[in-house]
């Protein structure tokens, strides 16, 4: 009885600190979000005072000054536009790809490391020949570039997850349609596919994460027509100075659609993580 | 003639990745080896075969690249020791049967797809040394605070914090995945043996846990050992060099002084490097 | 098979999604692939591969959403790229400049030019931190993208020894005297943007150094009595170029540790950052009398005086606010703005218009600009060259001279713009004493004149004003002597030690001595053109 009481007790107070741990990392994790928002809605004079204030007056002028004065809404459309044609070019090749080497282990490994190495290269190092390449291309300033160069970047990782679904379906069920007569291509279609869809939305969601997020790229490469969301937000460094009001505007603006889109398919994002082993 | 298709077709739907890949990667290849030859400076026009004079430079007369790489592997090291028990122990909350593991869930995602250029200048700014609200509460804290961005010892911190924030989430989602596909019978037999919550943890969820920390660790490091959008949005590089890490010194000798062919010679090595330390701590895993 | 079937295939696929016939229960089903064959089994206990929970029409209206995007978006994205220039000269001039509010004004008048003479302007805003590098990228790969670049003084040298501008004499000469009074541009400014004897820019915007003071605690009887008792008789000066920076030393001092904290509780406005601090060592270093080289070019910059600088200004950031190492020049501003600072070091002029705002805010506070400390500051100022590769060169010109020309400047300094023409600095309609409404964004005015003609008057013939600025390598040398002095700033190196480095570091950029650096040139190197 003792025993089953004080054991019982000490449950009731591990509980408590977890629950106290939860609300405790919840608050880390959200508090710059918060501050971000905070910060683009509160008057100049209000952002650089000391201490740091709570209740002010709210305005909306930084979003006005972002989008009017500076080239937001090029810089979302261009974003726009890059994720999803990235989008349309990783995933088919991807699948392919990943199709390719978990059926037929083409390459006997060597090419799916080559393909990994890429990712372990630091972009920063490449471009400059990126630069040299598509300036004799003549496709500086151009979203084609940026599509090209994340659909390159994103392969590996798109590969390598879309590799690890593709072994989780046993041969025997295309071979079983096969024998039925159906080609290799219709039983790929009619049987894998459908299985394979939730592990195509992941990579799908993933690319379109860190294509969203790339900053080197489209600093590089971009000047004036093809600038990207990420480019907006690193440009307001002027001759007044930094200009923290519009910055978190346009901080918050660039980060929000993600946010938003996290929460819709966050069971996505979570499986993608885990490779399918959560519920 | 189906035989001779069976033999092409896996070739066939690799093509479009090994032309997407293959095609852009050997011209950077080979550019970086062909410059990292050469004394090319893009300004003078000069460009003159100089051999291995580049690499010599680099291992014997640059203090420079020495500071940034051991900074780089500071930086590496000091997030990795912080990330990856605090990954393991949010994950051993997330699977616990804790009310609203739901909403934790969803809210631990937000600060991986916040793009860091972005979220970086809101870090900067908190970490203003005057107006910055982490100042303030670590001052109410404590009673004092260090001057983050703006002091040479603690701007690196500055930088690990950030990235800890960013990043100790997507380690504990994986190592989540691990804990959950943990077997509850060898948990059960110690029970009732009597084993301690402690002594479970450390028996059995451990050792089984094993290789999925050195997983999450091998990504974690691959990713850390290329940081650049931080120090580009918080601290660019200072005061002084006291954040210069890697990426950012390639940045600095490519693109301020342009001298292409040192560059090249730094990120040959650079992947290489990532390259041989990735294949060994592969290996390390298959043995266990 | 044709977009539309596949488009239509698709959406039978997912709308026609059901679970799958029952798989067999595949125990350790989560693989994590490592490409070396490496596969971590796990056990699972019975994951199947159902959808439970995934409603299908969420899945099947993402997928066709992410369809539908992509298409449109492949539309967008599929468009040639841009067809080499045609031979009739296009009429749009391309402007790469710093992005702020003085670009908002000049978007603004460009379309008067754009009105006078049908020549269209694009105006692009590059930050402040990375403007040099986006320009340079430009510039190297000759892709023509900016026909008008925004040229800082030490990358002047290096951009036309590249061959990269488009020497300016030969439109000077076109050009009819009146419109362009190439004279009339302040003699210093003339001087640091001509290379090998040909011009290669006109300066818009100039921030030359000079010294920001809160005039009203400089003539405080009761901060005056306390000085004089304190330093042993000495009086409070005010600053300006009479004043040594030892002199500003024992000022920062006695502001700081002497003057009590509500009123003011700080030395000296520093810019310590990795950004600007070398244009303020360097500004006390001239002033002593060091350089960067000598008058036969050997490296000096690790000499006595520039050493004594660094000395200084590591002295001074003792009375700075704490924040100085992290401090641009927007950060100094708002250190006076509240109050933190009496004065600045070295500072650019043409922030009079910011500085001036902490009249507003501060109940009694006066400002006033004069001179630099010393005598000698940072020749700073933007200048627009024309690319060498550009395609519109001609439009480019009539863009720059109309910007440039004394037309353009006046209206620059009406919109609250730091000129660099003698004619509009002395217009009585930019006078305060003239006409008080223009008293806070022309009041430094004066001080630019007087500074220009300290340059050219104060420094030996072979220095007038700084040699360094006629090197190719000064761009690069001055990128390295930022981080330099950052480091010894934040006391990561000694002064003597870091300038040594920095010395070596001058003499690799130069190539001199490889691969053991030295600090004399070698034998058969010519001097640059002046």
């Amino acid at each position: 009885m003792l025993q089953a009481g004080s054991r019982k007790t000490k449950n009731v107070v591990v509980d408590v600190l977890c629950h106290f741990a939860v609300i405790v990392i919840m608050v880390i994790t959200v508090f710059p979000l918060f501050w971000m928002f905070m910060t683009s809605i509160k008057m100049e004079h209000d952002i650089l005072t000391l201490p740091p204030t709570l209740l002010f007056e709210p305005t909306l002028k930084h979003y006005y000054f972002v989008f009017e004065r500076s080239k937001f809404i090029p810089g979302l459309i261009n974003s726009l536009t890059v994720v999803c044609a990235t989008i349309a070019v990783t995933i088919p090749i991807s699948m392919l790809a990943a199709y390719s080497f978990a059926r037929f282990n083409v390459g006997g490994g060597h090419l799916q490391f080559y393909i990994l190495t890429v990712r372990m290269f630091p972009p920063i190092a490449a471009i400059i020949p990126f630069f040299v390449i598509f300036r004799n291309v003549g496709l500086l300033d151009n979203v084609l570039s940026l599509v090209i160069l994340n659909a390159l970047f994103n392969s590996p990782f798109t590969i390598w997850l879309l590799y690890g679904f593709f072994r989780e379906i046993p041969l025997d069920l295309e071979e079983a349609a096969m024998i039925e007569g159906a080609t290799r291509f219709g039983a790929f279609r009619e049987i894998v596919l459908p299985l394979i869809a939730p592990a195509l939305a992941v990579a799908a969601i993933f690319t379109c994460l860190f294509t969203w997020n790339e900053f080197l790229f489209a600093f590089i490469l971009t000047r004036s027509e093809a600038i990207t969301v990420t480019r907006v937000v690193a440009g307001f460094w002027t001759e007044r100075g930094i200009l923290w009001g519009p910055l978190s505007a346009a901080a918050s603006l660039c980060v929000v659609p993600m946010f938003i889109f996290a929460m819709l398919v966050q069971r996505y994002i979570v499986r993608g993580l885990t490779f399918g082993a959560v519920k | 003639m189906k035989i001779n298709k069976e033999k092409y077709m896996p070739w066939l739907l690799v093509l479009s990745a090994l032309i997407l890949v293959f095609g852009l990667t050997l011209y950077p290849l080979f550019h970086a080896i062909y410059f990292s030859a050469r004394n090319t400076d893009i300004k003078t026009g000069q460009d003159d075969f100089i051999g291995l004079k580049n690499y010599q430079r680099l291992l014997n007369f640059d203090p420079d690249l020495a500071d940034s790489v051991s900074r780089t592997l500071m930086f590496a090291v000091g997030c990795l020791s912080i990330q990856m028990p605090l990954g393991l122990g949010i994950a051993l909350l997330l699977n616990r049967e804790i009310k609203g593991r739901r909403a934790f869930r969803a809210i631990i995602t937000l600060p991986l797809v916040a793009a860091p250029i972005a979220i970086g200048q809101i870090w900067r700014y908190m970490y203003h040394y005057e107006f910055g609200v982490i100042k303030y509460m670590v001052t109410l804290l404590f009673g004092t605070s260090p001057n983050w961005t703006a002091d040479p010892d603690w701007a690196l911190v500055s930088l690990i914090i950030f990235d800890t924030w960013q990043w100790t989430p997507f380690v504990a989602l994986i190592l989540l995945a691990g804990l959950q596909g943990l077997p509850p019978e060898p948990y059960e037999s110690a029970t009732i043996y009597g084993a301690s919550a402690l002594q479970k943890f450390r028996y059995i969820t451990l050792p089984k846990m094993r290789p999925l920390i050195t997983l999450a660790a091998i990504f974690r490091i691959i990713d850390l050992l290329k940081t650049y959008d931080p120090v580009a949005a918080i601290t660019w590089g200072g005061p002084g060099r006291a954040t210069e890490l890697l990426s950012y010194f390639l940045y600095r000798v490519g693109f301020y002084y342009f001298w292409v062919g040192y560059a090249s010679a730094i990120s040959l090595l650079f992947l290489y490097g990532v390259i041989f330390f990735t294949v060994v701590a592969l290996k390390k895993i298959a043995r266990l | 098979m044709s977009l539309l079937a596949s488009v239509r295939y698709a959406c039978k696929l997912f709308f026609s999604l059901k679970s799958p016939p029952d798989m067999p229960n595949s125990k350790g089903t989560v693989n994590l692939i490592l490409l070396l064959h490496l596969i971590l089994k796990r056990e699972k206990n019975g994951e199947n591969m159902s959808k439970r929970g995934i409603t299908k029409t969420a899945l099947a209206l993402v997928a066709v959403v992410i369809i539908v995007v992509a298409v449109v978006a492949a539309y967008f994205v599929i468009t040639p790229p841009t067809p080499p220039a045609p031979p009739t000269p296009p009429k749009k001039v391309t402007w790469a400049t710093i992005a702020g509010f003085y670009t908002d004004w000049a978007e603004a008048i460009s379309k008067d030019f754009t009105a006078k003479t049908g020549i269209e302007v694009e105006v692009m805003g590059i930050d402040y931190g990375v403007m040099y590098e986006k320009q340079m990228l430009e510039l190297a790969g000759k892709t023509g993208a900016f026909d008008l670049v925004t040229v800082e003084t030490m990358c002047l040298a290096e951009w036309a020894h590249a061959g990269w501008l488009e020497p300016l004499d030969s439109y000077i000469e076109k050009t009819p005297t009146e419109e362009i009074q190439y004279e009339d541009i302040l003699e210093h400014y003339r001087w640091v943007l001509t290379w090998g004897g040909k011009c290669y820019g006109l300066p818009y915007y100039t921030y030359d150094q000079g010294v920001f003071y809160r005039a009203d605690l400089f003539e405080r009887e009761d901060i005056k009595a306390m000085f004089k008792e304190w330093s042993g008789g000495l009086e409070l000066k005010k600053p300006n170029h009479e004043m040594t920076w030892d002199e500003a030393l024992k000022i920062a001092e006695f502001f700081d540790e002497v003057v009590p904290d509500d009123i003011m509780p700080y030395g000296i406005g520093l810019m310590a950052g990795p950004v600007e601090s070398n244009d303020e060592w360097m500004a006390i270093m001239w002033s002593l009398g060091g350089d960067h080289f000598d008058k036969d070019y050997n490296i000096i910059v690790n000499a006595t005086e520039s050493v004594r600088a660094m000395e200084i200004y590591c002295e001074l950031l003792k009375h700075a606010p704490p924040g100085a190492l992290a401090s641009s020049y927007d950060e100094v501003v708002a250190q006076m703005q509240r109050g933190l600072i009496p004065m600045t070091g070295p500072f650019y002029l043409d922030q009079w218009p910011n500085h001036v705002k902490t009249e507003n805010l501060i109940p009694g506070a006066k400002m006033a600009c004069d001179t630099p400390i010393g005598g000698r500051g940072y020749i700073g100022c933007f200048a627009l060259s024309i690319d060498a590769a550009s395609k519109s060169k001609d439009a480019a010109w009539e863009f720059l001279k109309w910007l440039a020309g004394p037309e353009g400047q006046y209206s620059f300094a009406k919109g609250g713009g730091s000129t660099c023409r003698k004619s509009v600095l002395l217009h009585s309609d930019f006078d305060p004493a003239v006409n008080p409404a223009t008293y806070p964004y022309t009041e430094h005015y004066k001080a630019l004149v007087a500074t220009s003609e300290l340059l050219m008057k104060n420094a030996p013939a072979w220095q007038r004003p700084y040699r360094v600025f006629k090197l190719p390598k000064a761009g690069t040398m001055y990128m390295e002597s930022k981080i330099t002095i950052g480091a010894i700033a934040a006391g990561m190196l000694t002064p003597k030690g870091g300038l040594d480095k920095l010395a070596l570091a001058y003499a690799t950029i130069l190539g001199w001595g490889y691969p053991v650096p030295s600090l004399s040139p070698p034998k058969g190197w010519t001097p640059p053109p002046d």
